[in-house]
């Protein structure tokens, strides 16, 4: 008999939890389903990473990768998510932009570390850091793409990876890149802006340097095109610096806590 | 009569996959994964994004579901992405062309078991 109350008792509070594995996410501060664990993240973006530096190889300038990874390394260390190892490298590309692979693979275009003074990379910096604190692409793979393709190139490089499901792997690996490199939606945009300037301004940069970071992309720094192309991946950039106008007093009277 | 009990239980400790298995499985893309038992479903199999999602409950603690389910997929050669993490299991697992996740989680003080593929 009580056994019988307690299989009852079981199923009544799983019908009523309808149970989804949620986990509060300190960087957005809300519970949230995310399907990818940060170890299976972290592998999706490494097998992706030839796949971009085949497209966009790295820059040769050691200047430029130690300042990056020197940025990188401060807005890391504030960042609300620890479970994986950031990574920060310039490309070669003289094109103002920057993105993150899943898992926390973060890259900066050559043409934007010259653009930018320091406070305004580490805005840049921490607006990635922010998408990947944020499991913005994460929420974004599984929203769009087939799970099993994103487990597939996952486990692309595992050591009992079907040798017969190489075309589906290269498959996903391409709808991982495309993916990357389209915008995000308003709602990440806005909120990846809010944890950048919180990170920096923790890390001890100057958060103001978002606006002027973003009104340098608006005016033309550069030929049109470059700045056309950080806006088709970074959209929004009047409303985010009406935002950012707004939320950047607050986060420094509130000490980015 | 003391030899037959201790044999009994040496044999119960060293397949405790078996032990906790009441032949239950669940259906992964044509793959039987086993349930661990006194497991019963919570819920209709549900579709959320591009995944399918089946969850079960059971009246075991988190730990003893995580160990079983970690020793099952060591002893039949899965390749596991991920582990334990705050009082819960969140693992994405591999063997040929079977792929899917695992998350086992308390939630209300019952123990859930949810697959992901």
């Amino acid at each position: 008999m009580k056994t019988v109350i307690r299989y009852a008792a079981t199923l009544v509070c799983a019908a009523a939890l309808c149970g989804c594995a949620t986990m509060y996410n300190p960087a957005t501060e809300r519970k949230e389903f995310i399907f990818i664990n940060s170890q299976t993240e972290y592998a999706i973006g490494k097998n992706v990473v030839p796949e971009l530096l085949k497209k966009s190889p790295l820059s040769d300038d050691s200047r430029l990768q130690e300042r990056v990874s020197q940025i990188g390394r401060r807005i890391a260390a504030v960042s609300d998510r620890k479970d994986i190892t950031y990574s920060f490298a310039v490309l070669a590309d003289k094109d103002l932009n920057a993105l993150t692979l899943p898992g926390g693979h973060i890259y900066v275009n050559a043409g934007l570390m010259e653009a930018f003074n320091d406070d305004e990379l580490a805005y840049v910096v921490g607006h990635e850091t922010g998408h990947v604190a944020a499991r913005h692409i994460a929420k974004k793979m599984q929203a769009t793409m087939a799970y099993q393709l994103i487990l597939g190139v996952a486990f692309a490089s595992a050591a009992n990876a079907n040798i017969q499901n190489a075309g589906t792997i290269a498959k996903g690996v391409d709808a991982v890149y495309n993916l990357v490199d389209l915008s995000y939606s308003r709602k990440d945009e806005f909120e990846a802006d809010t944890i950048g300037v919180k990170y920096a301004l923790k890390a001890g940069f100057e958060p103001s340097a978002a606006l002027s970071a973003l009104e340098k992309l608006k005016q033309g720094e550069g030929s049109n095109w470059k700045v056309l192309r950080y806006f088709r991946t970074h959209p929004f950039a009047d409303e985010r610096i009406k935002a950012l106008k707004e939320s950047i007093p607050r986060l420094k009277a509130k000490g980015a806590l | 009569m003391k030899i037959k009990r201790y044999l009994i239980t040496v044999l119960c400790s060293a397949l405790c996959v078996t032990q906790a298995w009441a032949g239950s499985l669940v259906s992964i893309a044509g793959t039987g994964i086993p349930l661990i038992e006194g497991a019963q479903p919570a819920g209709r199999e549900a579709v959320q994004a591009h995944a399918r999602i089946a969850t079960y409950a059971v009246s075991r603690p988190v730990t003893e579901v995580a160990d079983f389910y970690l020793q099952y997929f060591k002893e039949n050669g899965f390749v596991v992405l991920g582990g334990k993490e705050n009082g819960a299991l969140d693992v994405a697992v591999s063997k040929d062309a079977v792929m899917f996740s695992l998350k086992v989680f308390s939630e209300g003080g019952t123990t859930l078991v949810q697959f992901i593929w």
